[in-house]
């Protein structure tokens, strides 16, 4: 009676580990893969009739004091922290100073994860630019 | 204006690197804020520049301020205090 008692304990303690293992399987497996994504925050210029309009995730800024790209960024960032990447879309129409620009902005908000792109906003596509980190001397023949 | 201008002076001559202490600056047209500056704190001898500067929520370290305008189409300028 006792033997059967004793078998019966550790087929219990087996099924229980059985069960502990497939939770843990389950929760790694779903738990990784359901976990959203950081969405990366989009700041764009785009020119429209002459004029830089900008636009964080959608949304137009820096066409008022009240209403400034770095009193956003600031809101933003204080509700989010910094983790995570910014991608700066940029106008080929716009003046390429306002790559400088957007970057000083992000700097000044603690945000160094970026990504540049430059588009015509026509055909939904964008490419991407990168930089080196050193300047190179110009060449020759460009005039100073 | 005459005083303060003449107690600063611009270093960025031919041979010459930012040092601690220097100020680092940038002129952006924000609607709110006329650029960027910060304190340098330390210079590489690989050249890479590190400031102390205000950002929107903390002031800290800043590697934005890079001689040869690493990747802004806006220069950074740096600047001694030369004494009166």
């Amino acid at each position: 009676m006792k033997v059967a008692r004793g078998r019966a304990d550790t087929m219990q303690l087996r099924l229980l580990g059985a069960a502990v293992a497939l939770i843990l399987s389950c929760n790694a497996i779903y738990g990784h893969t359901s976990k959203p994504a950081i969405q990366p925050l989009v700041l764009s210029v785009q020119m429209e009739k002459g004029k830089l309009i900008y636009k964080l995730d959608g949304k137009q800024v820096e066409d008022s004091v009240q209403n400034s790209l770095l009193t956003n960024l600031g809101r933003i960032v204080r509700a989010r922290g910094t983790n995570f990447s910014v991608w700066i879309i940029i106008d080929v129409r716009a003046p390429f100073s306002e790559v400088g620009k957007l970057e000083t902005a992000l700097d000044m908000s603690g945000l160094t994860r970026r990504r540049i792109f430059v588009t015509d906003f026509a055909d939904q596509f964008m490419n991407e630019i990168h930089w080196d980190e050193r300047a190179v001397p110009l060449p020759r023949v460009v005039p100073r | 204006m005459g005083r303060l201008a003449s107690a600063w002076l611009a270093l960025l001559r031919p041979g010459e690197k930012p040092e601690p202490g220097d100020v680092a600056a940038r002129k952006e047209n924000f609607v709110d804020a006329t650029g960027h500056s910060g304190i340098v704190v330390s210079a590489s001898k690989e050249g890479v520049v590190t400031a102390v500067a205000a950002h929107q929520t903390v002031i800290g370290r800043d590697i934005s301020f890079q001689l040869g305008t690493k990747d802004k189409s806006t220069k950074n300028v740096f600047r001694r205090y030369t004494g009166d």
